[in-house]
């Protein structure tokens, strides 16, 4: 049963201050770059927007609005990446992100999910990867004389796009490896991190999937699990504890592992590198909605007062910094910021791909545009999906790299 | 009404089929009712986003046509910018969003209503100018904070409200027609609203504006002021806890505490006449702490531990001096006059809070946090006369608020008003703001009874302490009281609108 | 002539003259009128001068209430003795109403003061042409003003229109005014005056905006030099000493302290005047070389009214003038077109500017015998010069006499809709007809 009801509260509570729409005061710069939701930004009504959402998420519960006529293509339209709540939750208490998933459990339990998430679910319940592929061929880019170490308390956990970027997962192991971390990987056993079920609002099959993985990991041992993927490590900080007990388990970017590598100096890098001056793309995932959800089943009394006291995610505790520290530790890189940085970064669109092509291809544009405008030759980003979308050919096109491999080929030789 | 096909059909062929809409699910993202409102709204027939004047005076013809009404509106944060009843279709200004034009030597920036405080106030400042942005946040459009609500803001004291900085405007009229004010009436640029001879300017805002009755201002022109501080504006950290900082030596903010508002009263005209400081405001607590909270919960534990009473009658002042010895200057005098008027400088932790936000200073920013406690809250009175007029009607506050507030009515904060003195202390404008748990549906009668008591005891001892507002029932009620005002007011919107249909409230 | 002494008085006037059709001009200064707002041959007039009451002078709020009778010559020493100043034009004559000189939005002599251009006017009592008496703003009520407790100062509403703005600029023709409401500010304890001068008015007008937008002096106004000699010149002789020996330009400036340590705020200020004069290549000096005793004449006119028998303005006999706003980009152009003004007698030019520097009015005054025949060719030339003027971006936002064709001409729909506005109000078209649009 979806739980829309519990977000009644955040429904009622919204005045229309546009928080969710705008650049925060503080990061201001200019006329330019000042919208942080592009879904508002494209299309233009309210509708389109955080706060629009959670009225229709209030109308769907008061059972005023049914669906098939346009809701669900708007509902999934919504790239879900959080601005509108990070930026809510800077000046209140409400859970906009949280009430549009719910709202897309609402939408699923209805039975409009849109066709090609239903296949895309599909491919993950069947195959467990998003692509459809053969779970045989997950690791088939490994090199025949590949070791891991068997005992390892730690897993790099490559995810589904090492089908199509085999050479994240290469360099994630390269790094490790000459960080001297022991690790090993689960192969056969790694099946999809869930993420195209936990927020699509397909629960059942999330909750199911997500129990599953977390048995993997306390049957293989598991303590800590490392993945290069922004979406998996988002994953698995803001979705899984919605589903499973991960007490005992922590997750790690690898922008995190190397960056403490860098600073201990157990990783050596190359000299003499040509000029680049990049611009660095927060991915949603990675950056503002990585902080672990906490579950909290309460009261929320009169005057906001919640009890028991509610760990609330906003947006402050992502990671942010070590992507920019290992890029500033990369001889003859010159880091250039965008506008819409940090937690207020622009998202890139591809979540939006599939429902609205469209509105995807113009914020994936936008978003190189303000790359471009920051000076940048290139955007790098440590997300295979902000690789599709930003790395395409597209308008305002730009050179994409991938963090993870660039901080791999400028390694000394490994020890 | 139901807005007809043939009247849909003509409407899509102005702005396009992608911008127009009467889908129940886009209609909703404007129609849900907001906390602080106790009824729903109706829901408009359809949403328009035109693109242009011409767009929007085409759109003002077929609704004369049709008799169908329209409301323009840009963030929607207003009751007033949504439908009050059937045949209403919204208008969506949000895709006019150009700067015009930012005129350094003459010293204004020309905007289209879409264009956001967090888009001008950043580009005028690189060009070492800023203006009065009011406290709406953000998102909150500049054309409508000139021209249309209050545009009251917190940093009036060494400036003036918006209404001074209006500068000469477009406008489509009611029937459709464009029609242009001041100096661009007479063919001579934006600087001027007044003239030739009596201004048109007169039916553009008078202490509130109009929300679209008497027109829709299409573009708009607002002088901008020297900049008190630096170009670029130096952030750290991240939501919620970033920073913003001036330069310490030419910047400082200080927090007094007082007992009595009398005192306070004293201090702002003792500071306005010595043409110090750049923002002298009688704070109101409630906010205040929860500006310093970062949840509900840490609001409660603040305020319950010592900062409602530690910050009572807090009198914010801000310094942005043009040097050092300016600053020091003015620093002697402001602590002179507190001295003398009994004001106790708060805790630098507490005082440490404006420091570190000094974007509060530009844009007002995160000013939404009042909303906090779950959005039902009010603004009331918003009148403005003389700093000591204003501050008697603030006294008389406790004559009657905690009636209300010791029977759980309204939130426990009987002090909670805020003053702000105008042109270094020749008016000032107070606010009352009240707050209410608005998940209890009985409390919206106690809003009610405290909204009206406030308005029967001002009116009882003759303060004026509230204005009459636009076209709405409050101008009936309260225009017979004050120069008969509500005749004129209807017999300009009869001239101007004879069929009724721009955003009636009556 | 009419002389009402109050506001029911005044309603009856009009009452009766709606009834009769009788057309209404309004006068409250004495003589001599210099825009010929009293010229409408079909007219009663209504003469304000017994509607001279000091009504309120208010220490604690800075503000004065006046009724129109009330003339500069009464009111600056009553404000002076409470330890305040107006904020008034730059040597206006004594006879001058008070109220009206705020009302025709005549340019005053401290820009930083001003906020916008109905500033230092703030409320009003008025009756319109249906004979119904209004206030404005926060002396709209709640109740009479015997009943009000406010001190009746915010000049805007009541409600979503801003009234003060149809009686502002308004030459009488939307309503008569029975009292005003003007700011005051306090008098300081300490002030400097320096003197710039210039060989152009552009050197000079951008210095002013300078100044202006960081709120430096308190008193700024830039004289011709024909302006300059005039207005302080006491005999024919001294006006040609000072002809002789002044600058084309001279800008006149003052730097203040108050109650609180006067000395280091003049000391503060000067060193920023000075900076900035410093940086346009400009020298602000307080007495001005071979011209002995003139610093403290200026001190003394400088925001006092002209007491002599003859007002300054009216020394030669006649006098005509044409006065427009310009904003700082705009400015040296008009001026520079008024500076080759091909006329009779002999002409000035004063530029005051206005709203914290933010716009100048730019008054060209010529100065002749006072024969008709004279005054029929100034007032050709002003004429063409108006034409070339309005051509390179003048804005009469005053528009006496002819200059009203060019001043509407450029958008007929917001003209029409003005005069709407005017139905409203003075529904039988008595009050001033014929002027302006109307």
């Amino acid at each position: 049963m979806a739980n829309l009801a519990d977000f009644k509260y955040t429904m009622e509570s919204c005045n229309h201050c546009g928080q969710c729409k705008w650049i925060l005061p503080a990061r201001m710069k200019g006329w330019d770059f000042a919208s942080v939701c592009p879904l508002h930004e494209f299309h233009g009504f309210d509708a389109y927007s955080g706060q629009g959402l959670i009225q229709i998420a209030k109308e769907r519960l008061d059972g005023k609005l049914e669906y098939g006529d346009g809701i669900e293509t708007l509902l999934y339209a919504c790239p879900a990446c959080g601005a509108c709540d990070i930026n809510c939750k800077s000046v209140r208490d409400m859970e906009v992100l949280d009430t549009i998933y719910a709202l897309r459990e609402d939408c699923v339990e209805a039975g409009y999910l849109p066709e090609p998430l239903r296949r895309t679910a599909a491919n993950v319940e069947e195959t467990h990867n998003i692509y459809g592929k053969p779970h045989s061929e997950r690791f088939a880019w490994l090199p025949p004389d590949f070791r891991d170490d068997p005992e390892a308390d730690t897993a790099l956990f490559v995810g589904c796009s090492a089908y199509r970027y085999p050479d994240i997962a290469l360099a994630a192991i390269r790094i490790l490896r000459a960080g001297g971390v022991k690790f090993k990987l689960l192969r056969e056993d790694e099946w999809c991190c869930g993420a195209p079920l936990w927020r699509t609002g397909q629960r059942e099959a999330a909750e199911k999937l997500i129990r599953r993985n977390v048995d993997t990991f306390r049957r293989h041992g598991i303590q800590t699990v490392i993945t290069a993927c922004a979406e998996c490590f988002g994953s698995f900080r803001g979705g899984y504890p919605r589903y499973a007990d991960t007490e005992g388990l922590e997750f790690k970017h690898i922008t995190q592992v190397a960056a403490e590598l860098l600073s201990r100096g157990q990783l050596r890098l190359r000299e003499g590198d040509e000029p680049l001056r990049v611009t660095y793309h927060d991915p949603c995932m990675l950056g503002r909605l990585s902080e672990k959800y906490v579950p909290w089943d309460g009261e929320i009394r009169p005057y906001g007062l919640h009890v028991p006291e509610k760990v609330w995610r906003r947006g402050e505790h992502g990671v942010y910094e070590e992507p920019r520290e290992i890029l500033r530790a990369l001889e003859g890189v010159e880091l250039c910021e965008m506008t819409r940085n940090l937690e207020e970064a622009l998202c890139c669109g591809a979540a939006a791909r599939d429902v609205d092509p469209e509105f995807a291809a113009w914020t994936a544009a936008e978003r190189r545009r303000e790359a471009k405008a920051a000076g940048a030759q290139a955007i790098v980003s440590c997300c295979p999906f902000c690789r599709d979308a930003l790395g395409s050919d597209g308008e305002n096109a730009l050179p994409y790299l991938d963090l993870t491999v660039l901080l791999a080929e400028r390694l000394k030789e490994e020890a | 009404m139901a807005l007809s096909a043939q009247a849909y059909r003509e409407l899509a062929a102005i702005v396009g089929e992608r911008y127009i809409s009467s889908k129940q699910h886009i209609l909703a993202g404007n129609r849900v009712r907001t906390p602080e409102i106790p009824f729903d709204y109706h829901s408009a027939d359809a949403i328009l986003l035109p693109g242009s004047t011409e767009e929007v005076a085409a759109i003002v013809k077929v609704c004369n046509k049709y008799g169908i009404c329209f409301v323009p509106f840009i963030s929607g944060t207003l009751p007033d910018a949504y439908a009050n009843r059937a045949g209403t279709v919204l208008i969506h200004l949000k895709r006019m969003n150009r700067i015009l034009e930012i005129n350094e030597e003459d010293r204004y920036a020309v905007v289209e209503p879409g264009v956001r405080h967090v888009q001008l106030y950043p580009e005028v400042r690189k060009r070492g100018l800023s203006y009065t942005a009011a406290s709406v946040g953000p998102g909150g459009s500049v054309l409508a904070n000139f021209t249309s609500t209050s545009g009251d803001h917190h940093t009036q004291y060494g400036s003036s409200r918006s209404n001074r900085y209006l500068l000469a405007v477009e406008m489509v009229t009611p029937e459709g027609e464009i029609i242009r004010t001041g100096s661009l009436q007479g063919g001579c640029g934006w600087f001027c609203p007044d003239g030739p001879g009596p201004s048109l300017r007169s039916i553009i805002k008078g202490y509130f504006g109009s929300h679209g009755q008497l027109g829709i201002i299409t573009k708009a022109a607002v002088a901008l002021d020297a900049c008190k501080g630096p170009a670029e504006i130096r952030t750290e950290g991240v939501s919620p806890h970033h920073r913003v900082y001036f330069d310490s030596d030419l910047s400082r903010v200080y927090v007094f505490n007082y007992d009595n508002i009398q005192n306070v009263c004293q201090a702002m005209l003792a500071l306005g006449e010595a043409e110090v400081c750049s923002t002298v405001q009688k704070y109101f607590y409630l906010p205040l702490t929860l500006l310093m909270s970062d949840s509900a919960n840490d609001f409660w534990k603040k305020w319950t531990s010592g900062y409602k009473e530690a910050m009572s009658m807090p009198l914010v002042v801000h310094i942005a001096a043009q040097s050092v010895r300016d600053r020091e200057y003015e620093e002697k005098i402001l602590f002179d006059v507190v001295r003398e008027t009994g004001g106790k400088r708060l805790p630098e932790e507490l005082e440490n809070w404006w420091t570190e936000h000094m974007d509060y200073f530009m844009v007002v920013s995160r000013l939404q946090s009042v909303l906090r406690l779950g959005g039902g809250w009010m603004p009331i009175k918003l009148g403005a006369d003389s700093v000591q007029h204003i501050c008697d009607v603030g006294e008389s506050i406790e004559e009657y608020i905690y009636e209300f507030t010791e029977t759980g009515k309204i939130f426990d904060a009987p002090e909670n008003y805020q003053i702000i003195p105008m042109e270094y202390g020749h008016f000032a404008h107070i606010e009352l703001l009240f707050m209410w748990d608005r998940t209890n549906p009985a409390a919206m009668k106690g809003v009610g009874e405290f909204r009206a008591r406030s308005r029967e005891e001002d009116l009882r001892r003759h303060f004026h302490a509230e204005d009459v507002g636009c076209l709405n029932p409050t101008l009936l009620q309260l225009g017979p009281l004050y120069s008969n005002c509500h005749i004129w007011m209807q017999k300009i919107k009869e001239s101007f609108d004879p069929n009724n249909v721009a955003n009636p409230m009556l | 002539m009419l002389y009402p002494e109050n506001t029911r008085q005044l309603e009856a006037i009009i009452q009766k003259a709606r009834e009769t059709k009788t057309p209404l001009v309004a006068v409250s200064s004495r003589g001599p009128h210099l825009h010929g707002a009293s010229e409408n041959p079909n007219a009663e007039t209504v003469d304000f001068s017994r509607m001279n009451r000091i009504i309120k002078i208010d220490r604690r709020s800075r503000y004065v209430r006046v009724e129109p009778g009330v003339t500069f010559d009464m009111l600056i020493p009553e404000v002076r003795a409470a330890g305040m100043r107006l904020n008034i034009p730059f040597l206006p004559r004594a006879g001058k109403s008070v109220v009206a000189s705020a009302l025709e939005r005549e340019a005053v002599l401290i820009p930083k003061y001003q906020y916008d251009y109905t500033d230092p006017l703030l409320t009003v009592e008025a009756v319109f042409g249906t004979g119904d008496a209004f206030r404005t703003g926060s002396a709209a009520g709640p109740g009479t003003p015997a009943e009000t407790r406010a001190d009746m100062v915010v000049p805007w509403g009541p409600g979503c229109i801003d009234y003060l703005r149809f009686f502002s600029g308004a030459q009488g023709t939307m309503g008569f005014v029975t009292w005003a409401t003007l700011k005051t500010e306090v008098l300081p304890a300490l002030t400097k005056l320096y003197f710039v001068q210039a060989e152009s008015a552009e050197k000079l007008t951008r210095l002013a905006s300078i100044l202006l937008k960081r709120r430096i002096p308190d008193e700024c106004v830039i004289l011709s030099r024909a302006d300059f000699a005039g207005a302080f010149a006491v005999s024919a002789e001294e006006e040609e000493k000072l002809l002789k020996a002044l600058e084309p330009w001279t800008m006149i400036c003052r730097v203040s302290g108050f109650d609180r340590y006067p000395e280091e705020r003049v000391s503060i200020y000067e060193g920023y005047l000075k900076d900035e004069c410093a940086q346009a290549g400009l020298e602000a000096v307080t007495e001005l070389g071979g011209l002995p005793g003139l610093a403290e004449k200026v001190e003394a006119m400088l925001g006092e009214c002209d007491r002599r028998e003859t007002y300054w303005k009216m020394r030669r006999g006649g006098v005509r003038q044409i006065d427009m706003l310009a904003p700082p980009s705009r400015a040296p152009r008009l001026i520079e077109i008024l500076e080759n003004l091909r006329c009779p007698g002999d002409f000035g030019i004063t530029v005051q500017p206005q709203v914290q520097g933010r716009a100048f009015r730019i008054e060209c005054s010529v100065y002749f015998s006072g024969a008709p025949e004279e005054a029929g060719q100034v007032d050709k030339a002003l004429e063409d010069a108006a034409r070339e003027l309005y051509e390179a971006g003048a804005y009469f936002d005053r528009p006496y006499g002819s200059l009203s064709k060019l001043a509407y001409a450029a958008d007929p729909v917001s003209t029409e809709a003005m005069r709407k506005l005017k139905k409203i109000f003075d529904p039988d078209n008595i009050l001033n007809p014929g002027k302006l649009c109307f």
